[in-house]
């Protein structure tokens, strides 16, 4: 136990290393994705334009009728699926016959500062999904949002039903009046005028400001308790790789659009208008009983970034006769990298998915 | 969100690991009446407790109404504060960069841009080019005729290493 004070200055040491190289990467006008670790699976590029970078990965096996567009969130890179194997949402989507396509956001430059949810949304997620229905040759789509991305895929849903089949949003940012997150309470007492000053000084949102977020969560856990865990796991097989691509991943954050940051802070957060329907889009209210589709709102019961309880009240706002909360005992990332959850939760989905896929 | 409740059953097992268990396995231990990695798993209990603890003790604080509206006001300062290092430091490096002829963001930024015209003119050329291009007969005679030109030239060069002992100037 003593040989813990004589690794933890190593252990620092390397987290540093990995912020800096978080924080150059981040500061970057133009986001260097190539410094993105290789991808598990393989996949070819079908459509780029707008911010998006739309990927393939072939399904294995016999292939299901409907393909799977998953809408990652804004503000990381998406690598995180696709990670090792045994722990990669693609393959297990792949293996189980989906043909499924990944929307990789193209992080914003100085130029993007204009984009807000419609930018997103009415064009940029409709050219992808549309991309895939030319591709396949199908009329619809099951969507999958993960996190900031099941938010926007709410949006489209909603702003966009016929051409969605089946939606699944996973830890889904909703109702943002839960105070159960505390930096949730942080940012309710954010002024406006701090927010559009973020925007007004820098462009877009820095990645500096996203991970100062996110690391203020849990202050210890990160200054300590996960190089203890790291310690104390290091005879664990595969604990030690998976750290430290879990901790890249954790650096890897990109900034957001000026405009859907302000966006996102004020009438999301603040204003909280996406559960009553009064979210404004592109001049179109996001109207939530336009959602009529099957919908199956997955939640991670220890999220400790999207409270479960600001996640669950979704399925009463929607008008889809074809509905049910999933809950899973994982954390808000461990949802979708954990080996349980590719053994237990995804293969749930997958059949749910099965069931409404003729 | 934490509760008072949890937080004083929380600080009443570090107590008690602290003062307690802990003697008393490190006595056991020096005694050596100890089950093996006994010692270890009572530390371990201790941390994992204090971790608990000040993990809550830091929700509690975010969720205080004073520690956040003084975020929340030290906010628009800290930002300005950052704003003027910026400018400052930006005014003496665009010094030191003339002073060294360093470039700067901008222009790289420029030339950036400039490559990624470059780059979507050639893609457009390239992608013109089935249009223009020749048929496939006329591709193999144009590469038979820059074959012969080649071996013509390399002929020359190898006559004129030979009589001169040195390469001859192209013309």
């Amino acid at each position: 136990m003593l040989s813990l004070l004589s690794e933890l200055p190593q252990y620092w040491t390397e987290g540093a290393i990995r912020a800096l190289e978080g924080y150059r990467r981040g500061i970057s006008d133009s986001y260097p994705v190539e410094d993105d670790p290789p991808p598990l699976t393989p996949y070819d590029v079908i459509y780029e334009g707008g911010k998006v970078s739309l990927r393939r990965y072939a399904a294995q096996g016999p292939r299901r009728a409907t393909p799977l567009l998953i809408c990652f969130a804004l503000i990381k890179r998406p690598y995180i699926l696709d990670l090792l194997p045994g722990r990669s949402l693609i393959e297990t989507m792949t293996k189980n016959g989906f043909e499924t396509y990944l929307i990789d956001w193209i992080p914003p430059n100085r130029s993007d500062t204009w984009r807000g949810f419609d930018a997103y949304v009415n064009q940029d997620i409709d050219n992808a999904a549309h991309a895939v229905m030319e591709r396949e040759g199908v009329d619809q789509i099951s969507l999958l949002g993960y996190c900031f991305g099941g938010l926007l895929s709410t949006m489209y849903t909603a702003l966009h039903q016929d051409t969605v089949k089946n939606f699944i949003p996973l830890t889904l940012p909703f109702d943002m009046s839960v105070s159960d997150i505390p930096s949730n309470s942080i940012v309710h007492r954010m002024s406006d005028d701090t927010v559009k000053m973020i925007t007004h000084i820098y462009g877009n949102c820095p990645a500096s400001i996203m991970n100062a977020g996110f690391t203020s969560m849990s202050p210890v856990h990160h200054a300590l308790d996960k190089y203890v865990g790291l310690y104390r796991n290091k005879e664990t097989p595969g604990y030690s790789k998976m750290f430290e691509l879990f901790e890249r991943w954790m650096n890897n954050d990109v900034p957001l659009a000026g405009q859907i940051f302000r966006e996102l802070i004020i009438d999301v957060f603040k204003k909280n208008l996406v559960p009553q329907s009064q979210f404004v889009a592109g001049g179109r209210r996001v109207e939530l009983k336009n959602i009529t589709c099957p919908v199956l709102n997955v939640v991670a019961d220890n999220d400790d970034v999207v409270a479960p309880r600001s996640s669950l009240p979704f399925i009463d706002a929607i008008a889809s006769r074809d509905k049910a909360n999933l809950t899973f005992p994982a954390g808000h990332v461990g949802a979708i990298v954990s080996s349980a959850a590719q053994k237990k939760l995804w293969p749930q989905v997958c059949n749910w998915l099965a069931d409404h896929d003729a | 969100m934490a509760s008072p409740a949890q937080n004083s059953k929380d600080l009443a097992s570090l107590y008690k690991m602290l003062f307690i268990e802990l003697p008393t396995t490190s006595s056991k231990a020096l005694l050596g009446l100890g089950e093996d990695g006994a010692l270890e798993q009572t530390v371990w209990k201790a941390y994992d407790t204090g971790i608990r603890l000040v993990n809550r003790s830091t929700d509690s604080l975010y969720q205080n109404p004073f520690f956040g509206d003084a975020l929340g006001r030290s906010l628009p300062g800290l930002l300005q504060a950052q704003r003027l290092t910026s400018a400052v430091s930006g005014a003496a490096f665009a010094a030191w960069r003339s002073l060294t002829g360093l470039a700067g963001a901008a222009e790289i930024h420029a030339v950036r841009s400039e490559i990624r015209d470059l780059r979507r003119e050639l893609s457009s050329l390239i992608a013109a080019l089935p249009e223009r291009a020749a048929t496939d007969e006329q591709v193999d005679l144009r590469d038979e005729e820059a074959e012969e030109d080649f071996i013509r030239a390399l002929d020359g060069r190898l006559q004129a290493v030979s009589t001169n002992g040195h390469v001859a100037k192209a013309a």
